[in-house]
């Protein structure tokens, strides 16, 4: 199906708050998910995955460049640690160690720099302003569920390169059944009717015939 | 009566004056309400407004198309026209049938565009759409007033014009989505077109052509029940239909979620009033505009008419304001130094609220060359204010709450009046609404509109930070602040953003937060059904697309 940017942007803002993140990361995923749709790159197996692991919990740890999970052996959230770098605007980190779902991280590193090459396996994506290279690595790896080391770091100059994905209008194509997935856990935010509620409503009459 | 004069030059009305909800309750439109802004560009413009299809047949069931030639570039409004039993008439959004459906499409639809709308528009949320299409909206009858409408034009006469005014439309609307909504375009989409820019463009234009709708159905259904006999509306008469709109608690958030574009909206309104206020000297036909429009006024809002108790009042209060107004505003004054700023200072010290609000709309009216460019300002795309500067300090921010938010901290969250409600979505209606916090169960699910106890626990966390701790170090072990942490950002940046009141306390009324938004849309004659739910006309008196190039005045709107 065909799903607006703006369906993309308060699906993903609901389904994080459901998943159980606090409001003010839940809008910062919303955001992200909508740049992914725009530059026409995978969101919802990332987003679905990032759900499943609750990562967002532990307080990610910054030693030197590098950021970490503040559990051990435990897994970076993409959201938590790209709103501080969004949030800092400047290459103060250069290296996350332990990524959950990767490809979330693009969207912050775009806001924090505006020219960032962003490195995990075998994947090299180049980030402009008007644009994404997707310089090694094959598309099906960019909804990798994890990486172990993901390398940011800034680059000079212009690009003379075409870019494989460019910024689109009109919406994003996505999977029924993953649109499904992800309405599952924004339904986690809607409170079920009780008596009371229903009496008071939204405050109208049931039929309006004059 | 002495009026004091400042001594100083004058600036804009503080946000603690202007963002407290009893205020934003009492706003009334003025010539930069988005429904006059939309006619102005249309009149200035001479965009063609055309009937392209309309085939209906006399039980009101078939389709219609409008087209609206926008300099060379095409919009259409696609009308389906649906048998409704009575007892599916409902003005709740969570209806499932209504008199009429539409969209606005972006182009003329070819046939298997048609096709496809049919099968969706009459379905409306439970349908799916593309980017072609910009708005979708429905529409049920004002039954009273469309039979007796329909009768009297079918049997050659002329409907009862008292009838006409108490009502003031033969459908009023139960939604009108834009945005996003289903699939329809994203307001990124026409964002740059700068004929559908400013806020809200779309959907007003819309609405627009849905009272063409309405005015041309009744006549068609009128000459086939009645054949030769039939009679057309008056052309005077004709102009006093509007469109009515039924509005819940479903637009209520819309104001607390949107910061930086409701701050554009005040901040224009209050810029306008500001540049009047610093005028030297009254023309003679600025103060003709002025007499004119307050006689209009004084007439119209007779006519407005409620059963809410407190509405009531508080339009009989706004008769006398009115009447004081004029007898303060003299020759005298006019001759004197600044005149529009001697009859603010009157108003703000001797009227009610409603009273307050209705002199700003009243000033700005004749200085149309003075402040119609703002309407074109109040847009803003809100990405450029989402990030959040973390490289400011803590101390910097807890000023800056010290500042913006000192209404916030002086509330005592420890008393259960202060946080009686709060905001939900149902689960059976997807609809936002408003729960007893202490008596309904879901708190746990609360959706973020309780911005002052948000601000204050903000502001509570910060005092046990050390001063010099940058925001992102503050953030990234505290993401449970995050959201207050932007609203504090977004309102030292936008002084008109943040509504400064408890939006979850005891005494909230909803109906403000609506009033203030359909003021902006430029709505008249509010019409509280509760304090969560009012009806509204929008375009009554307005003029037709033929009428509008020989339009100068717009006093249409104060019904002259």
């Amino acid at each position: 199906m065909i799903v607006s940017f703006n369906e993309v942007e308060s699906t993903i803002l609901k389904a994080a708050r459901g998943a159980g993140m606090e409001w003010g990361l839940a809008e910062e995923a919303a955001q992200a998910a909508r740049f992914l749709a725009r530059f026409r790159l995978p969101f919802e197996t990332p987003f679905l995955h990032l759900f499943s692991t609750r990562a967002w919990e532990a307080t990610p740890v910054l030693e030197g460049a590098r950021l970490r999970s503040g559990r051990a052996d435990g897994w970076l959230c993409p959201i938590r640690a790209g709103a501080y770098l969004s949030d800092l605007s400047e290459a103060c980190v250069t290296s996350l160690e332990r990524l959950v779902s990767p490809l979330l991280i693009l969207p912050f590193a775009s806001r924090a720099m505006a020219k960032t090459d962003v490195a995990w396996n075998e994947v090299r994506l180049r980030v402009g302003p008007l644009g994404i290279m997707l310089v090694s690595g094959e598309v099906r790896a960019l909804a990798a569920s994890q990486a172990e080391e993901v390398s940011l770091s800034s680059f000079e100059g212009g690009w003379t390169g075409a870019w494989t994905h460019e910024g689109s209008a009109g919406g994003a194509v996505i999977e029924d059944a993953s649109w499904a997935r992800l309405q599952e856990y924004e339904a986690l935010t809607y409170v079920p009717a009780s008596a009371k509620s229903r009496s008071s409503g939204a405050g109208a009459g049931e039929i309006d015939n004059d | 009566m002495t009026v004091h004069l400042p001594t100083k030059a004058l600036s804009l009305r503080p946000p603690n004056e202007v963002m407290r909800l009893s205020r934003l309750g009492s706003a009334h439109q003025t010539r930069l309400s988005f429904l006059r802004a939309l006619l102005r560009r249309m009149r200035d413009e001479n965009w063609r407004v055309a009937k392209h299809a309309f085939d209906i047949d006399e039980r009101g069931v078939g389709k219609a198309i409008y087209t609206v030639d926008v300099k060379g570039r095409l919009l259409s409004l696609v009308a389906f026209g649906h048998e409704l039993a009575p007892d599916e008439r409902t003005d709740r959004v969570i209806a499932q049938a209504w008199d009429a459906t539409f969209v606005l499409f972006d182009g003329l639809p070819n046939r298997q565009d048609v096709a496809r709308l049919a099968a969706n528009v009459p379905r409306q949320e439970a349908g799916r759409y593309l980017a072609t299409e910009l708005v979708l909206a429905r529409a049920n009858r004002s039954v009273r007033l469309f039979d007796h409408v329909l009768d009297s034009l079918a049997q050659g006469r002329q409907p009862d014009e008292a009838s006409v005014e108490a009502i003031g439309y033969l459908m009023r609307t139960t939604a009108v989505y834009g945005n996003g909504k289903f699939g329809i375009a994203d307001r990124d989409m026409i964002a740059d077109r700068p004929e559908l820019s400013a806020p809200f463009r779309a959907e007003m234009l819309t609405v627009y052509l849905i009272r063409i709708f309405t005015l041309d159905l009744v006549e068609h259904l009128a000459r086939l029940r009645g054949g030769a006999k039939a009679a057309l509306l008056d052309g005077r008469l004709r102009r006093r239909f509007g469109i009515g709109n039924a509005t819940g608690l479903g637009m209520a958030p819309f104001l607390v979620k949107h910061p930086a574009l409701v701050d554009r909206w005040i901040t224009a309104r209050e810029t306008a009033l500001a540049r009047v206020r610093e005028l030297r000297h009254a023309s003679r036909e600025s103060v003709a505009v002025f007499r004119a429009t307050l006689q209009c006024s004084r007439r119209c809002i007779v006519r407005w008419v409620t059963s809410d108790e407190i509405q009531a009042r508080r339009i009989d209060e706004l008769g006398e304001d009115l009447s004081r107004l004029e007898r303060f505003a003299s020759e005298k004054v006019f001759a004197g130094p600044c005149p529009w700023e001697a009859i603010w200072r009157f108003a703000r010290e001797n009227l009610t609220l409603e009273g307050q609000e209705y002199a700003v709309t009243l000033l700005i009216e004749p200085h149309g060359a003075l402040i119609d460019d703002l309407a074109e300002t109040m847009a803003i795309d809100e990405t450029a204010s989402f990030r959040i500067d973390g490289r400011m300090s803590c101390e910097t921010l807890r000023r800056s709450i010290a500042r913006d938010y000192a209404w916030a901290l002086e509330l005592d969250f420890s008393q259960s009046r202060a946080l009686a409600r709060f905001w939900y979505v149902s689960e059976e209606k997807l609809e936002p609404r408003l729960g007893e916090r202490f008596e309904e169960e879901g708190m746990e699910r609360e959706q973020p509109l309780a911005i002052a106890r948000e601000v204050a626990a903000l502001a509570a966390a910060l005092d046990r930070e050390e001063r010099h701790t940058r925001v992102a170090a503050f953030l990234l072990a505290h993401p449970e602040h995050r959201h207050a942490v932007r609203r504090v950002q977004i309102a030292g940046r936008h002084p008109y953003s943040e509504i400064r009141d408890n939006l979850i306390g005891a005494s909230l009324r909803p109906i403000d937060l609506l009033r203030c938004k359909l003021a902006f849309f430029g709505a008249t004659r509010f019409d509280p059904r509760s304090d969560r739910w009012v009806r509204i006309t929008l375009f009554q008196g307005a003029p037709f697309p033929d009428e509008l190039a020989a339009q100068c005045s717009e006093r249409w709107i104060y019904g002259e």
